[in-house]
């Protein structure tokens, strides 16, 4: 058993933990509780913590109960919950008036001396203190929960300074999105989708409820989620059971709606004055214009108008994305997909990050002069050590995760291709100098020390100075049947100003993959199939979902040149195998 | 439950010092067994041993620990009783858990202190759920109901709030430090 945890697995534990709180974990689950808080005293630790706060949260709970005569601690404006057992918050008696009844029973009349009574009161304050916290949260409105989710993006742009947003990602009542370029769909808890075009600025208000503020959407209304509403600055679109679009111009609140299927309610009030409503039906095929015309106060004006053809966007494109790309085409920067760093889309869940290390120096740019056969702009990397440091051996990487199944599906047979240019391998003569191209299950900020074996294929150049089969040569790490990871040589020497073309055939399900080389443009070598270098199933490691390119470097005595290794990568393309 | 001899008089300092340990014996138990509710009667019985066991303690001098290790045995008692309920970890990882809990009982009063101004930290919405969810017929399903959502949706929030908790515990037991 190990002492520390990867964060993934610390998330896994906590969220686990949570379920067993709330009664809602089922046994399958419970063996993967048990298994992780059996695999290091980390875990352990969070478990103990976890388990200190359920029982403070009961105990409070409890001396609420015990040091007041109210049945029910909620304000009136909460619905009143009905009475059922409840597993968790039973009529089980409390643990310490419970225990005391107990004493008193046993007839230790000193009990009812003032010290102890002040003892008791003293146990009862933090009650007290929880009964004023939830009667005083009590008057508050609904809690903060998810209403919808990210369920789809396409070539999505965020504006500048907005994080980007993956897939899957929890939407809060009142959270803006802010799209420049692309299409998102937003997933209502109730049902509704919403595909919303950049640029566009879109809250979610509620789960049946989304506030737009600029820019278009088209709202698709399943059966039993009717009404559900799409508010702009002047009007307001309630859904009678269908699929409509809505189009604001700016936050002045000149808007359009056109109803595709079905008929909507639309709204109006007069500005600053709510309470003078007007109401007007569209039916399908119908389009109308709200527009402000006079002072302020005076009522929008509705004008039915000819269905615009190309306004909204009602589909996701179909087609999924044919193939991951990442060939550097948009240059450095942190607003589009296939810039260095980048963002996350179109299959890729991150863009790329650089890692640090201990007397590494790495630098990256993206170059455009002397491209990789041909092609346009590459990202380089350089990394230098010192000699003389006091690491032996230090290691990091580039890397960028993968969307399993937003693109590309990456738990199916896919295939990996990229070409690496060699610019500079100075002093790449030890076994503990290596350079590498694979994929991981985890990230490299979570490797610790050793960097433990979680790649899955893993093409490698190891220094000359190792007597392992790669030395000097491409190289093949896999892990054999009688599970010891061994090397296969491809023959094909790493040198200086060599660009090497890689193809990967990865079959996750199958555990396997099957690497060809060509050098220079030339012609392909095709290598038998290799397994994959961590244990356990492709779902266990979670399909290698980084790309990782990392290199480590040994160190030498101080006086020795700059130890130096120089590569350019481009031409990143993942697509169906 | 065990019956207290009635000709037994409990000296004031053991009564202080057993009512002062309730939440760190209740934590230690609840670790343990993994289920707060279950913990409140083996937390009962553990009371009963260790007012039983008074003669002991002008003797004792970690009250905790000497706590904890009776509740360990009442502990390991009731599973013997309860064989047939799910969700128990073998007496090997027990055994790991219990050192861990040990040790974080020693410093269950800064936790709880941790845990009241982290309760304040949480936003107004966050602490309501959170105080719904342990206060009365607070099952997730109930407040789903309540609040017409998924009882998942729910289970998500509070294992954000949870996890913003245990977080901020954290951090102020290490600023304490």
């Amino acid at each position: 058993m190990s002492g520390e945890m990867a964060s993934d697995d610390s998330d896994k534990l906590l969220r686990l933990l949570s379920l067993k709180a709330d009664e809602l974990l089922n046994d399958e689950q419970w063996e993967e509780l048990v298994a992780l808080v059996s695999s290091s005293t980390q875990a352990r630790r969070i478990y103990v913590e976890h388990m200190f706060l359920q029982a403070m949260m009961h105990r409070m709970a409890r001396l609420t109960k015990a040091s007041t005569a109210l049945p029910e601690p909620l304000g009136p404006d909460v619905a009143a919950p009905r009475e059922e057992p409840d597993r968790a918050t039973g009529p089980a008696r409390s643990p310490i008036l419970g225990f005391l009844g107990d004493v008193f029973q046993a007839g230790t009349n000193f009990l009812a001396r003032p010290p102890v009574l002040t003892l008791l009161l003293a146990v009862g304050l933090p009650g007290i203190l929880f009964l004023i916290l939830v009667l005083h949260v009590a008057r508050q409105p609904a809690p903060v929960v998810p209403v919808a989710q990210l369920t789809q993006t396409h070539q999505c742009v965020w504006d500048k300074g907005d994080k980007p947003l993956p897939v899957g990602k929890d939407l809060f009542a009142g959270e803006q999105l802010r799209l420049s370029e692309g299409l998102v769909e937003i997933t209502f808890d109730k049902g509704a989708k919403v595909l919303l075009k950049g640029p566009a600025t879109f809250d979610a208000s509620s789960n049946g409820q989304g506030f737009l503020h600029a820019g278009s959407l088209v709202a698709n209304v399943p059966k039993g989620s009717e009404g559900f509403t799409v508010r702009t600055p002047n009007a307001t679109v309630i859904d009678l059971g269908t699929e409509f679009g809505v189009f604001v111009e700016d936050e002045k609140g000149i808007a359009e709606v056109q109803v595709f299927q079905g008929n909507v309610e639309l709204q109006t009030a007069a500005q600053g004055k709510p309470q003078k409503t007007s109401c007007q039906r569209v039916q399908a095929g119908g389009a109308v214009r709200i527009t402000l015309v006079g002072q302020k106060g005076a009522s929008p004006v509705i004008s039915k108008i000819t269905p615009p053809v190309n306004r909204f966007v009602r589909r996701m494109p179909s087609t999924p994305v044919e193939a991951i790309v990442a060939d550097f085409s948009g240059g450095e920067g942190n607003t589009q997909v296939d810039q260095f760093p980048g963002v996350a889309g179109s299959g890729w869940a991150t863009g790329w990050s650089v890692g640090e290390a201990k007397e590494l120096k790495c630098v990256t740019s993206i170059e455009q002069d002397n491209p990789l056969l041909g092609g346009g702009k590459y990202l380089r990397v350089l990394v230098e050590r010192e000699s003389g440091g006091a690491h032996a051996s230090t290691a990091t990487a580039v890397e960028r995760r993968l969307a399993l199944t937003n693109g590309v599906d990456l738990t199916k047979p896919h295939v990996v291709s990229l070409n690496l240019r060699i610019d500079v391998l100075n002093r790449f003569t030890e076994a503990g100098d290596w350079l590498s191209i694979c994929s991981r299950s985890i990230p490299h900020t979570e490797l610790g020390h050793g960097w433990p074996a979680s790649s899955g294929w893993h093409i490698c150049v190891v220094g000359k100075g190792s007597k392992r089969a790669k030395s000097g040569n491409w190289a093949f790490l896999q892990r054999n049947k009688k599970g010891h990871v061994t090397d296969v040589n491809s023959g094909i020497p790493a040198r200086e100003g060599n660009t090497y073309s890689f193809r990967i055939l990865v079959d996750p399900p199958a555990r396997q993959w099957t690497p060809s080389i060509a050098v220079n443009g030339g012609k392909w070598t095709t290598f038998k199939p290799m397994e994959m270098r961590s244990k356990g199933t492709a779902k266990k490691n979670k399909y290698w979902p980084f790309l990782h390119l990392y290199w480590r470097m040994e160190g030498g005595n101080k006086g020795e040149d700059v130890e130096k290794t120089g590569f350019s990568v481009d031409s990143i393309r993942i697509t169906p195998g | 439950m065990r019956e207290l001899s009635h000709d037994k008089t409990l000296p004031e300092p053991f009564v202080r010092i057993l009512l002062a340990n309730q939440g760190n014996i209740y934590a230690y138990i609840t670790s343990l067994l993994g289920d707060p509710r279950l913990a409140e009667e083996v937390l009962q019985e553990t009371n009963v041993v260790l007012c039983r066991q008074v003669d002991q303690f002008p003797s004792i001098t970690n009250f905790t620990a000497w706590a904890c290790r009776i509740a360990y045995f009442e502990v390991m008692t009731y599973r013997k009783q309860r064989q047939r309920d799910r969700h128990m970890f073998d007496d090997h990882l027990l055994d790991l858990v219990a050192q861990e809990a040990n040790s974080q009982a020693e410093e269950f009063e800064q936790r709880h202190g941790a845990l009241a101004e982290c309760l304040a930290e949480l936003s107004e919405l966050q602490r309501k759920l959170i105080t719904r969810r342990y206060g009365p017929a607070g099952s997730v399903q109930a407040i789903a109901r309540e609040y017409g959502r998924s009882p998942g949706a729910i289970s998500q929030s509070l294992y954000r709030i949870r996890t913003a908790l245990l977080k901020c515990i954290r951090r102020r037991l290490a600023l304490a430090e």
